[in-house]
Order: C-alpha cells, then structure tokens, then sequence
C-alpha cells in the first residue's frame, strides 16, 4: 500500500507545483498581456488614485481640475471653464479616454514625469506622488473669450500666436463641446450628450485650428511674397500688367471677379491681391523655390505643437506643372493649410523671417506649486532674412492701411496683415485674416478663418481685430 | 501575523488601532492551547502539520481583516469553535478504531448531509450547497467529506483485498469482477447527481477524486483509476451537453477574456487574472492593490487577493505550504500500520491537497475553475469547522502511528 501512496504523494505534488508555474506566467511571463486587457479596471483605478494637476491659464483661471468624487476612480475632471477651452485642455474620462493636453501631457499630470531630479524624486519618497504636476498655460482667458465671442458661433477657427516666443495666446474653434459631457458621475449620465457630439455633422469634436486644413487662399500670397523677396526675383517696386487674365500653356486664369488691375507694382498687387501678378510671380519664382520656402514655413510636415497636428499641404515641385504653380502662387492650387500654419507664416514674418516652435505649456509646476519645468522660445527655421521680412511688413501694413484689410484698422496703431478668400466649389468661399501688430514691436500675430465666410476682409478682418484690441489693451 | 494585521492598518487607515491587534492575539493564543492540548494528548504527533495550518490560518485572518474587517471578527468566532471541536476529537476520538465500526452509519450520514440541500437548500451564487438555520447558514458538504473519509478508508480497509482480486482479463488487462465497480459506480452517481442538483463542480470533483485517490490507495489497481477517469470524464462531458452552466465554466477557463462574456460570465475569472497580473513577482504590498474587485474574494478567491498584495512570492509560499502539509500527511499515513488508518490519512490527506490545487488551480486558470474554499484561508464557518476535525484526526493518527503499541485491527494485512 505504501507505494501506491507515494505515488499519490508525487501525483499531488506534481499538481501542486504546476500551480506555480502557471503563477508564473500569469504573474509574471504573461502578466503585461493581460494587464494590458481594456477591460481591467485596475489601471484605471490606480490612474484616477492620483490627483491630476491642474490646468491654469496664463492669467490665473483654471480650465481643469480634479475633484474627489468618491466613487471608485476618486479624482474626476471639472472644467469649470465649460466649452471656452475645450480645443487646448481636451478632456479625460476614465471612460471616453483622453484628448488634447490631457493626452499629451497625461505624464506631467499624473506626476509621472520622465525628469527624475532631485525635487521630484524626494516627492516620490515622500509619497507625495499620489498627487499630479499642474499645468501653466501660456492661453490668456480674456483674450480666449474675446476671440470666442469675435468669432460669435460661426464655423471657424481663430490662433493668436507671441510672436516673439511662440507662446499660443489664444486658440479658438468652432463648434466645440463642454468637456464636462465627457466625464459621467452619480446621478449624470452623459451618454446622449456624447453621443449626439459624435454624431453632430458640424464636428465639435474636432480641432480645427491645429487640424482642420483648408485652402489658404490669397493668405498664401505672404508665403509667395516672403520667397520671392527674399529669392531677388521681385522688389517691392517691380512693376506687372494685370490684364485681369492670364494664359498659361492654353489655360486661362482669370483674376478674382474677373477685375482688371492694369499696370501696378508687386507691392501695390499684394496691397490689392492681384492674383494676376502673383500667378506671374510664382512662375519666376519656380515650383521649387516656392516648395522650398513653404516648406520651411512648415508646410508638408506635421507642425511640432504641444497638441498633435496635421501637416499643411503643398504639392511637390516635381508633379506642379506650370498651371498648378500659378494656382498655387495665390492660394488656389492644391495646397491646404490649418489656421495654427497660417499664424506661424505671420508670426515668423513678425520676427524678423525667423520660424519658432508654437508653445500651449509654459510651466509645469509640482503640488507645491514650485516650478519643475519651463518651456520657451524654440528656434524651427529662419525661413527669410530680416530685411525681407521687414520689406514684407511694411506692404502688409499697406493693406490694412488701404487695401482688402482695412476692417482691421486700429487707432494708433500699424497693424500688418493680409486677407484671403479662398473659392469653394459650389459654396461660399472661406474668409481668411493673417496678421500681426504692432508691424515695428510685433507682440501678437494672428489668423482667422471664417468657414464659407465670404470676403476675408469683411468676416475675418474684424475678428482679428477685436482679438488685437483685446491684446493691445 | 502580527507584522501583517499592522500592515495591513497602516495601508488602511496609516494608524494602528493596538486594541484591533487583540484578534490576531486571539488567533494565535488558541493555536497556543490548541498545541498544548497536543503536546498533552498525542504527544507523539508530527510537529510541523499544526504549525503549517496556523501559518495558513494566520494568512486566512490577515487576508480577511484586509478585505473586509466585518468578516474577520465572524472568522474570529468560528476559528475558536472549530478549535473546540479539535480539541473534542482529540478527547473522544483518541481511539479512532471505533470510527471503523460506525462506518455504514458515517456514509449514510455523509450522503444525508449531502442530500440536505438538495432539498431544503438555498442557492448561493448559482450553486445550491447551503443550509440556513436563523441567522446561521451551514455548507453540509463540508463536513460530509469529512465523514466519506471515514467511511471510504473503513470500507476499503476491509474490502481492499477483494476488491484487488481480478478474475477476468480484458484486452489482455486484469479486471476485477463487475460486482466490484459497485462502489465505483456509486460514488460516480452521487458526484454526478451533485452535478445536476446543487450545480456544484468544485465539490463534485473533490469527492470523486478523493475516492480516487483512495481506492487506488487501497487497491493498486489502476484499472479503477482509469475507469473512474473515464466515467467522471464522461459523467461531465454528458453535463456539459445538458447544462449551461457547465458549458459556462468551461468557455470561461477557455476564453476568460471574451469580451461577450467578461462583463458578465467570465467577470471572476478575469478580475482573479488581472488582480494575479498585476501583483507581479513582490506584489503591490499588503492593503496596497485592489483585490475587492473580484466577487467573492474572500472566500473562494482568496489565492487570487493573496496574489495581487503579496505577489508571486506570496503566492507560492503558500503553495509550499500546501506542498509540506500534504507532504507530512502522507508521512503519516506511510508511517501508519493498519490499513484502517494508513487510508484515513490519505484520505484526509487528499481532501487538503484536492481542495487546495482545485481552488488554486481553478483562479489561476490552469483548470476550469469551480468554487470550493481554500483549506484554513478561506473564510468561511463550516469550511474550518471540517478543515479543524480532519486536522485533529489526522494528528490523532500521527500519534498512533508513531507510538509503537499500535493495536492493529488486521494482522499481516498487506502493505
């Protein structure tokens, strides 16, 4: 009997120990697969343990914090800010996921920081880390507001850039949402409501300043300007024949409204947005120096933002054909940009022909409120030299002065921008606005679009200068 | 125990409460008596196996206190009657022999207490096992495995030898006469029939295996091992088709993470998976992770909160636990000389080590899982009560066995 017991001892002993190696899979080998499961609740209860930071403006209002809602993930969003800053802070909900800063600085705002120094790893041994980084944005809320309201519920988008940083100052899309709907509690089921944002054909979900791409219109012409300034193949003073037509290779490109502009300089063209004279210019310039140029305007690439972007879009040189590039010299062609490129063009004209990094978060702060990280000007490109970009301001400051841009005028002051309206196929054309004041200090520039909003000097204009007002004050 | 109950407060509360440190101090004062009244009464008994079932027992409080206070108090009171209970085994059954003579009338109990709730039972968790008296609700298999024990290691210590013999050959196997599979296919209908009425696997499987492990025990023949294999096989393959709820069981454990299931169906299993997950190699720290998310983790999922908090590390020192226990319970009954007692504690033996891979076995996901207790850990009332008699029992055997004046019923049986 006593083998047949022994064998027992072995049979169980065997079972036994099979256990641990299945524990070690599970445990261990196999354990980050099943973590990783979207329906295990522990990640998220341990994310929503910590309470996030804060999201501060740059004027001291809070757009997002976190309050203990005593339900099993404890720390919950509230934006007390509603819907104004929807596009800059995004939302986060343990069960819709993340968006905008609340993505991408997700880390920071858990305190998850990569940066181990001195500070934050006595934080993590005091077991302070259950508490998040703040966020200090470089978004005024006054200025937000005013551009929220300028825009008044029209399709559209508005960026506000400092100039001399990169600091985003302002960036407005509309329609948005109320990130609260995002975030479900006892006794408030936001189902519907998020359903029916998804479901909403005007889109509030999307961000249309950093993604939303559009025709640029004569905008684009600052573009075409600053290269061929900056190339020699024009000087202000150059003088074209707008005939209000142009042939090129059988094709026949008529100016807007079919107007004739006669004899006038290259500065008086872009003062009175000839698109005769540009289509001209473009084709001394060549498809690839204007590809070249664009390019370092940040075309054809994602723009590195603090949020993620869509790349601007111009056609490579080597597929333009002469059409095409006359097209594209004044906006029309196949080229896209999103309102966040648009305000980089007149942002780096306003400093001096140099392109740098567009900025939301100034400052990352820990919960003592001591300042971990700083972010400031980050230097992308010298797209054109100072003179060409002084060149270029003083005929921008033309067309607010007298031409397509007078709606932005300003008492005392000289404010530098240039209209676009760029043709729609079947609809109202979108209004454009880019610009930047003062044209001698530039502490803000600026675009504005205004989806099918006719001219760009009569819907966008005043927007953009109700923003300048604001941030001149 | 002790460094655990402040853990656990301290991850609680990040206080210690001294007076709530008098449960612990509790526990292990009636391990205390419980070892004197060994050392007094059977002093010749193995002296790791009490200590290994306190150290699981401690573990159990620890765990429980952790998971819901509420309940360590109840595990409190139950620990000290199923102390008092040992301690009357130990009193009255120092002379166990007599057990073999009850041995029709402790089968026929067995089966009533088994029948029990099958008729008056309520259902708990889809699984119809317990009594409620008043307030009191009793799981009557509990103690019925106990009493099977008895009677299977009576019935066998006297029937072994004929149930050996075989008279005919099949496909060139020796097989015993047909008369003989009787019993076999007694214990088959009976788990079977739990199968069916009580919708209870874990525990049908426990006492097929336990009658398993015995009759091989008893017979060397592994024709009845391989029959009965067969037949339980069988017996759940035919439940399988029959009843949805084992066809659940079994498509939980092979796809627990069915996303048409984890929110309901598979739900244990997932969070037993995901709590084992992310314990890792060290775990979370005791009162650190999130083990209430799994349903019923204080009693049938335990491992799995054991786990998470104490990680891989934890985890398997209790399966060595389990392992040494196991180990000294064979030791007893290899060191036993009558077949009476030699296959009461294998008996005894199996139920632990059964019970302990079936539960473990079952949230780990190595086997369908089905829902019995952990032997000592789990709370649960009639679950120690059983788990402290067969304790006292299989002491009272090691003693015997080890004491040289064994009187033994059958001289010369074979062994």
């Amino acid at each position: 009997m006593n083998r047949q017991i022994k064998v027992l001892l072995a049979v169980f002993v065997i079972c036994l120990l099979g256990i641990t190696v299945n524990l070690a899979w599970v445990q261990i080998f196999g354990a980050e697969d099943i973590q990783g499961n979207a329906y295990n609740k522990r990640r998220l209860i341990e994310e929503y343990a910590i309470q996030r930071g804060d999201i501060i403006s740059a004027d001291g209002q809070t757009l997002a914090r976190s309050v203990d809602s005593g339900t099993e993930y404890r720390w919950q969003r509230e934006y007390p800010q509603g819907a104004l800053f929807a596009d800059v802070t995004g939302y986060d909900s343990w069960r819709y996921g993340r968006s905008g800063l609340e993505e991408t600085f997700n880390d920071e705002l858990l305190g998850k920081g990569t940066n181990l120094n001195l500070r934050t790893l006595g934080n993590r041994l005091l077991g302070t880390s259950k508490k998040g980084n703040s966020l200090k944005l470089t978004v005024n809320n006054q200025l937000q507001r005013v551009a929220t309201d300028s825009l008044g519920g029209r399709k559209g988008a508005v960026v506000a850039l400092d100039p001399k940083t990169g600091a985003v100052l302002a960036m407005v899309t509309h329609p948005t949402f109320d990130p609260n709907v995002t975030v479900p509690m006892d006794g408030r089921d936001t189902t519907a409501a998020w359903e029916a944002l998804n479901a909403d054909p005007g889109r509030p979900l999307f961000n249309r300043p950093t993604s939303g791409l559009y025709p640029p219109g004569s905008s684009f012409k600052v573009v075409v300007a600053a290269a061929a300034l900056d190339v020699g193949v024009v000087t202000p003073e150059t003088v074209f024949d707008c005939a209000g037509k142009l042939v090129v290779q059988g094709y026949t490109i008529y100016d807007f409204a079919r107007k004739s502009h006669g004899d006038l300089t290259f500065a008086e063209a872009l003062v009175v947005s000839c698109n005769i004279t540009f289509a001209q210019v473009g084709l001394r310039l060549g498809a690839e120096a204007l590809v070249q140029y664009a390019e370092e305007f940040g075309f054809n690439k994602p723009m590195p933002f603090d949020l993620p972007t869509e790349a601007s879009k111009i056609q490579s040189a080597d597929t333009m054909d002469q059409v095409a590039l006359a097209a594209a010299s004044f906006g029309q062609g196949q080229d896209l940009a999103t309102p966040l490129q648009m305000a980089q063009v007149a942002a780096a004209i306003a400093n001096g022909g140099v392109l740098l990094r567009p900025f939301l978060v100034d400052e990352i702060r820990d919960y003592n409120n001591k300042i971990i990280e700083q972010f400031g000007p980050s230097r992308l490109a010298e797209v054109v030299s100072p003179r060409t970009a002084e060149t270029l301001t003083d005929i921008m400051v033309d067309v607010v002065d007298d031409g397509t841009g007078t709606a932005a005028q300003i008492d005392g002051v000289k404010v530098a921008g240039k209209t676009g309206t760029a043709e729609v196929e079947g609809q109202e054309p979108h209004a454009w606005f880019i610009c930047f004041a003062p044209a001698d200090d530039p502490v803000i520039a600026i675009a504005v679009i205004v989806e099918n909003g006719g001219e760009g000097g009569r819907t966008a204009a005043p927007i953009a200068r109700d923003v300048l007002e604001q941030a001149l004050e | 125990m002790f460094v655990g109950y402040v853990s656990v407060q301290l991850a609680r509360d990040g206080k210690v409460d001294y007076a709530s440190l008098a449960y612990p101090g509790a526990v292990a004062g009636i391990f205390i008596v419980l070892h004197l009244v060994m050392r007094f009464l059977l002093p010749m008994a193995d002296g790791l196996i009490l200590p290994l079932a306190a150290g699981l027992t401690f573990l159990g409080m620890v765990m429980i206190e952790r998971l819901d206070p509420k309940l360590a108090l109840e595990q409190l009171l139950w620990i000290a009657v199923a102390a008092a209970a040992f301690v009357l085994v130990v009193l009255f059954l120092r002379n166990y022999e007599i057990l073999a003579q009850y041995k029709y009338t402790l089968g026929i109990a067995a089966l009533v207490l088994l029948a029990l709730p099958m008729v008056f039972g309520t259902e708990v968790n889809g699984a119809k096992l317990w009594l409620k008296v008043g307030p009191m609700s009793f799981q009557p298999a509990e103690l019925a495995k106990v009493l099977l024990v008895i009677f299977l290691a009576a019935f066998f210590a006297e029937k072994h030898e004929l149930l050996s013999i075989s008279t005919h050959r099949v496909l060139g196997i020796p097989v015993p006469e047909i008369k003989y599979f009787v019993p076999l296919l007694v214990m088959w209908g009976v788990s079977v029939l739990m199968m069916i009425f009580q919708k209870d696997l874990g525990s049908s499987l426990l006492f097929f295996g336990i009658f398993i492990c015995m009759v091989y025990a008893a017979t060397a023949r592994k024709t009845y091992v391989l029959v009965g294999a067969a037949l339980f096989l069988l017996g759940a393959f035919l439940c399988y088709l029959a009843f949805s709820h084992v066809q659940v069981r079994v498509q939980t454990w092979l796809n627990p993470f069915n996303p048409a299931t984890i929110q309901r169906q598979s739900y244990q299993i997932s969070q037993s998976l995901f709590a084992l997950s992310s314990g890792g190699v060290s775990g979370s720290g005791l009162g650190l992770g999130y083990p209430k998310l799994i349903p019923s983790v204080s009693t049938d999922f335990i491992f799995s909160a054991v786990g998470e908090e104490l990680g891989m590390i934890g985890a398997v020192a209790v399966v060595l636990m389990y392992i040494l226990l196991v180990a000294r319970g064979i030791k007893v009954a290899l060191l036993h000389r009558d077949d009476f007692g030699k296959l009461l504690a294998v008996g005894l033996t199996s139920v632990i080590a059964l019970q302990a891979f079936i539960i473990m076995g079952g949230v780990t996901r190595l086997i369908p899982l089905t829902g019995i207790t952990l032997p000592f850990v789990s709370y649960g009332g009639s679950s120690l009560l059983a788990n402290f008699i067969l304790l006292a029992l299989l002491l009272i055997l090691s003693h015997r066995g080890a004491t040289t004046n064994v009187a033994s019923i059958r001289k010369g049986a074979g062994r």
